[in-house]
């Protein structure tokens, strides 16, 4: 008999806690629209995706599998895909702090700067280097200044 | 107690379909509260479906007769193991085991989404849910494994012999697994139909769920090859027979969408494609479940006729029904990014595995369903046996094996074709000049030859992708080599963990490929005489005859000499179980990495035996191939570090 009643109060619990969302008057409905945080998210993984295929190209065009200028056609369209990416996360973020806006060529530089630190395991991170002509910062793999032209 | 099962069931009945309903009309209206209300109702539905399978295990436990499952498929004699196994013995505790799986499952992607996809989350519980309720809608309704008699028969009839394997207690729950896992990724892909959202989240949740059932059905089907080799004494493990069959097609279908994905993840192709293939994975696991419920089809692990199968054969349609509705309402936006660029790039040689895999599978399920088929048609019922699917399946299997060989040596979009050539050449000299030895040793059968020259060119592809791979890392990052190697594999765990269950797939090639070797014996032999067959000596040495608690056994004594050494003893045996009529056979099996002895106990009499002996060449290959198979999935699914940091950075969305 005891078990019966264990059951009765298993369902009458069951039934409090399933409905207690609804009875809640404070619970906000708007929380199932998509929030800018987990867009963000949504569009991180697509951005690491994007550079974790720019990786894996550059890996095959090393092991000698893809021609010159596949590689570079490739890797264009994979950089388009990061810098569409990038592009989005940045104007999602402007509605949240007043980042300035960064141009193509200053988002591909940040693109070949996370990956080289990605493909380094992200723990020996490689340092930027500064021109000794103006003094702008650029990333590591440059090998000239994007600002003056001059060798790095 | 009993009652409590039954309406535990009940309970989890209502709660499913309050939640699929909830979840559906909560995000349809935007009403938060209601989906957070099907949220917790899932979880509900998971507890009193845990409550209701340990109210039956309970039973078997206890021995408690009363109930007409534990007395159909439970005894006194019966071993613990083997009464809790008897769980899903039937077809009522296969119901309630795949309902209790499914609840699982439903609690576990709740509990994981319960921070993100937060749009497609309720569509995914509504699928889930409704598929409960179909399951708890069968044993209210249909057939309750919590049925009694109103008397309490002293003893059970015991469980069917030929379950009294370990593999009982490992093959069903992890096909189980397998199946129910799939019903994961066709939620979520009816999710993305009904929303839109066709994104790389789709993909990667979907892929990964998919892994997971994959790893599964793989081992379930491996598993049940080793029981079927070690029990049904027939000297095979495959006979495509519809069950066989029923558990292959889900998985071959699951295969091609785990490569096809990565196209579409890629070159943003094939997006109709992967939908097809992941709600077709998942109609096949009802589907295989209907033709083995309704009786239309004879098989040996049939339960027999039942109205079962035509209900599930209503589901199974309303279910392509509505995913082919939704799928064509959303065909215009599930445009390709991308055109093929090249017959001789990955995404084509993808394509052709595509092709080759769906191939198999179709051919699977025309044959399977060849039977029907031919009576409608002619009124005569033709069964199709094992000589149909190996003829068209074998050729298409090493077209797929080929395949394996290709698509290491080429990158996505574009091969170079001189590169490619000079990547090809050393493999393919090596398959030629392989095929070439095999051919003067003595190997002649056709297939056999292709398949070994086939087998040599993928490994040594396979053998110069990790070779490769090592030595420019080593050259780029500056990495010792076996730290390169390691890097290699831990750094893109899909790419390498895929090689290494392509390695233990030709594992399974090389062992199959073997069979054209099979030898098989029949002879008489009086006590102390010695047989020869190939090199092995078997001396009949003893019969015994006893009786255990439940089953009477007849036992040979063998030894068994290898050029004149000992090398093992067998005791095939004849058991005879008190609740059966037909005698079953244990055989014994001396396992060699060259080749297995396989030993069948025929007949008997007073100082003679009658022996059934085959020799079947590289089985252990088989298993050892599974395993390999087994351990590159695993490290596919390792977790990823990068996905990990990231998911801890995401900030918290919630209701």
């Amino acid at each position: 008999m005891l078990e019966y009643f264990i059951f009765i109060g298993l369902v009458l619990f069951a039934g409090c806690w399933i409905l207690s969302p609804i009875l809640k008057s404070n619970s906000t409905d708007s929380a199932i629209i998509l929030k800018t945080d987990e867009a963000l998210g949504q569009l991180e993984y697509e951005k690491k995706e994007a550079y974790a295929a720019i990786r894996e190209l550059e890996f095959d065009e090393n092991m000698g599998k893809i021609s010159k200028e596949d590689f570079g056609a490739l890797k264009k369209q994979y950089m388009l895909d990061a810098v569409h990416y990038l592009k989005k996360i940045d104007e999602l973020q402007e509605n949240k702090s007043k980042a300035k806006a960064l141009g193509e060529e200053e988002i591909i530089d940040q693109i070949e700067k996370e990956i080289s630190s990605l493909r380094h395991g992200g723990s020996s991170k490689q340092k930027d280097v500064f021109c000794v002509q103006c003094g702008t910062k650029s990333p590591p793999n440059r090998r000239f200044c994007s600002s003056c032209g001059a060798k790095i | 107690m009993t009652e409590i099962g039954y309406y535990s069931v009940l309970t989890a009945f209502f709660l499913s379909g309050y939640s699929a309903l909830i979840a559906f009309f909560g995000i349809r209206g935007r009403k938060g509260n209601l989906v957070a209300s099907a949220e917790n109702a899932a979880y509900a539905v998971f507890g009193f479906l845990t409550i209701a399978s340990f109210v039956l295990i309970y039973a078997l436990v206890t021995r408690d007769f009363q109930i007409e499952y534990v007395a159909r498929y439970t005894s006194n004699g019966l071993p613990m193991t083997y009464t809790i196994a008897a769980f899903y013995a039937g077809q009522k505790g296969s119901l309630l085991l795949w309902g209790w799986l499914l609840s699982i499952f439903a609690a576990i992607v709740t509990f994981q989404n319960r921070k993100k996809n937060r749009e497609l989350l309720p569509y995914v519980l509504t699928v889930l849910m409704t598929v409960t309720m179909f399951f708890t809608f069968l044993m209210v309704f249909v057939t309750n494994p919590f049925e009694t008699f109103n008397y309490r028969p002293p003893d059970g009839q015991g469980l069917n012999p030929l379950l009294q394997n370990p593999g009982m207690l490992f093959h069903p729950p992890t096909l189980f697994i397998g199946y129910v896992g799939l019903t994961v990724p066709f939620g979520f892909a009816i999710a993305a139909l009904i929303t839109g959202r066709l994104d790389a989240v789709w993909i990667k949740t979907t892929r990964k769920w998919t892994i997971v059932a994959w790893f599964f059905l793989t081992a379930g089907n491996m598993l049940g090859m080793e029981w079927a080799y070690v029990e049904l004494g027939w000297g095979g493990y495959w006979a495509w027979d519809p069950v066989e069959n029923a558990s292959f097609m889900p998985w071959i279908i699951a295969t091609a969408y785990l490569h096809s994905v990565m196209i579409q993840e890629k070159r943003g192709m094939l997006k109709v494609w992967n939908i097809v293939l992941i709600i077709f994975s998942f109609l096949m696991t009802l589907f295989g479940t209907f033709i083995t419920r309704s009786g239309l089809i004879a098989s040996v692990h049939s339960f027999g006729e039942s109205s079962l199968g035509w209900i599930f054969l209503i589901f199974l349609i309303a279910s392509l029904l509505i995913s082919l509705t939704l799928l064509i309402r959303r065909l215009p936006q599930l445009k390709s990014k991308n055109q093929l660029d090249s017959f001789l790039s990955k995404e084509s040689s993808f394509l052709y595995n595509n092709l080759l895999l769906v191939g198999i599978a179709f051919t699977v399920l025309w044959g399977t369903l060849f039977p029907i088929i031919s009576e409608a048609i002619r009124g005569v019922k033709i069964t199709v046996g094992p000589p149909f699917f190996n003829a068209v399946i074998t050729p298409i299997g090493l077209g797929l094996l080929f395949l394996m060989g290709i698509c290491p040596l080429i990158a996505w979009r574009r091969s170079s074709v001189s590169n490619f050539f000079k990547k090809f050449f050393i493999p393919s000299t090596a398959a030629v000049a392989g095929a070439f030895v095999l051919f003067i040793v003595g190997i002649r059968p056709f297939y056999t030859l292709i398949s070994y020259a086939l087998c040599i060119f993928v490994l040594i592809t396979l053998f110069f992708e990790f070779f490769y791979g090592t030595r420019t890392r080593h050259s780029v990052f500056k990495e010792g080599y076996h730290k390169a190697l390691w890097n290699l594999v831990v750094r893109n765990k899909r790419r390498y963990g895929g090689y290494v269950v392509h390695f233990g797939v030709v594992l399974v090639f090389i062992s199959l490929s073997a069979n054209t070797f099979n030898l098989e014996k029949q002879i008489t032999l009086k006590k102390g005489e010695l047989f020869s067959f190939k090199e092995y000596k078997i001396r009949y040495d003893s019969l015994v005859n006893y009786p255990t608690a439940i089953k009477h056994v007849v036992a040979a004594t063998l030894s068994i000499f290898n050029n004149k050494h000992k090398v093992a003893v067998l005791v095939p045996e004849k058991t005879l179980f008190k609740s059966q009529e037909q005698p079953t056979t244990e055989v014994a099996i001396h396992t060699t990495l060259k080749e297995d002895l396989y030993v069948i106990l025929a007949g008997y009499g007073e100082d003679w035996i009658t022996l059934k002996v085959l020799i079947n060449p590289l089985v252990v290959w088989l298993w050892i191939g599974g395993v390999v198979m087994g351990l590159g999935t695993l490290i596919v699914m390792l977790p990823d570090r990068r996905g990990q940091s990231e998911s801890k950075r995401k900030s918290v969305v919630r209701f």
